[in-house]
C-alpha cells in the first residue's frame, strides 16, 4: 500500500470496521492510534505545553499542505482548518467519505483530545459538515490547562 | 496532499490492531477488503493489461516512496527483488514503540499481490522475505513451471 493510498485506506479501514461490528469497533481502533501513534504529540505537550501543540500541529499541518492557521493566544491553542488534505483527498479521488453515526473527522477528537488530557491539557473540535452531513473539511480546535 | 512518512507507522499500528481483535485470518480478510474498495482502478487496469499493469503499478510505487529493488520480466512472469522496504526503513528510524514493525506487516503485500495475479491468471508467490524489509516476489502466469 503506497503512503499517497493511507487516506484511502484509512477512510475504508473505518467503514469497513463500522460494517463488520459497529461503532464501538471503530472507537475501539481510534483509542488504539491514539495511545500508541500519539506519543510524539504527548512528548511535545509534557515538555512545551501549549508551545508543543503549536509545535506539532504547525510541523504536521505543514507537510501536509494544509489551508489552516495556528496560534496561541490568552494561554489557548487555536487550529482553524479551513481545507482539511484529507477531506480533499477523498473528494478528488471520489471516495465515499465515512459518516453517519460516525464519521471519517471524527477520528481527530478520538485522537488528539486524550492524549494532551494525560498532560493536564483540555481540547474541543468543532467539525462542520455540509449540508448532506457530510465532513466539510473545516474544523476548529481550540485546547487549554485544565483548571 | 503531501503523505506523511508517520503514516507507515500508522498502517503498522491498524495492523496490529486487526491482527489483535480478528486474528490472522480476518486481518487477511479485511486486507482483501480494503485492496478492493481503495484500488478499483487499479484493479481494472490489471484486468485490461495483465503482468504489464502490476509491473508499471509497482515500478511507480516504488520509486515514489523510495523503495530499492530491482525487477525481472519475461512474457510468463514478473519478478521483484525488495532490497531496502521504505517502510521498514520509516519505522526502524522511528523511536515510537508503536512503529516496532507487526509480525504480520508483509501480509499485506502477500494479500493484495495474490489478488492482482487471479486478475490476470497468474499466481503471486513470495519467495522470501525476512520481516526486516527485504523480501522477493513473483507473478507467474498459471501453469507455467520456474524452470
Amino acid at each position: 500500500m503506497r503512503i499517497a493510498d493511507f487516506i484511502v485506506v484509512y477512510n475504508e479501514t473505518f467503514k469497513y470496521i463500522y460494517e463488520k461490528d459497529g461503532p464501538q469497533y471503530v472507537k475501539a481502533l481510534w483509542k488504539a492510534i491514539s495511545e500508541n501513534y500519539c506519543k510524539h504529540l504527548e512528548r511535545l505537550v509534557e515538555e512545551k505545553g501549549l508551545e508543543g501543540m503549536l509545535e506539532y500541529w504547525g510541523g504536521a499541518l505543514e507537510e501536509e499542505k494544509a489551508d489552516y492557521s495556528v496560534k496561541l493566544e490568552d494561554g489557548v491553542f487555536n487550529m482553524d482548518m479551513y481545507a482539511c488534505p484529507s477531506i480533499a483527498e477523498l473528494k478528488l479521488r471520489n471516495k465515499e467519505i465515512f459518516g453517519g453515526e460516525l464519521s471519517y473527522c471524527m477520528h481527530c477528537p478520538d485522537l488528539y483530545p486524550p492524549a494532551v488530557g494525560k498532560h493536564g491539557y483540555n481540547m474541543n473540535y468543532h467539525i462542520e459538515y455540509d449540508k448532506n452531513g457530510v465532513c466539510a473539511g473545516r474544523c476548529h480546535m481550540r485546547a487549554r490547562k485544565k483548571d | 496532499m503531501a503523505p506523511s512518512r508517520d503514516w507507515y507507522v500508522t498502517y503498522n499500528v491498524i495492523f496490529n490492531w486487526i491482527s489483535a481483535q480478528y486474528g490472522v485470518e480476518g486481518l487477511d480478510e479485511y486486507l482483501l477488503q480494503i485492496t478492493k474498495r481503495c484500488f478499483p482502478e487499479l484493479i481494472q487496469k490489471i484486468g485490461e493489461t495483465g503482468l504489464k499493469g502490476i509491473r508499471d503499478y509497482y515500478v511507480d510505487v516504488f520509486n515514489i516512496d523510495g523503495t530499492r529493488f530491482s525487477m525481472k520480466e519475461d512474457e510468463e512472469s514478473l519478478s521483484f527483488e525488495i532490497e531496502d522496504c521504505v517502510d521498514y526503513v520509516v519505522m526502524a528510524e522511528s523511536d515510537m514503540t508503536c512503529a516496532r514493525p507487526c509480525p504480520y506487516y508483509c501480509r499485506h503485500h502477500e494479500i493484495m499481490n495474490s489478488y492482482f495475479a487471479e486478475l490476470c491468471e497468474c499466481e503471486f508467490s513470495m519467495t522470501h522475505c525476512n520481516g526486516r524489509g527485504q523480501c522477493g516476489w513473483v507473478f507467474r502466469r498459471k501453469g507455467r513451471s520456474n524452470l
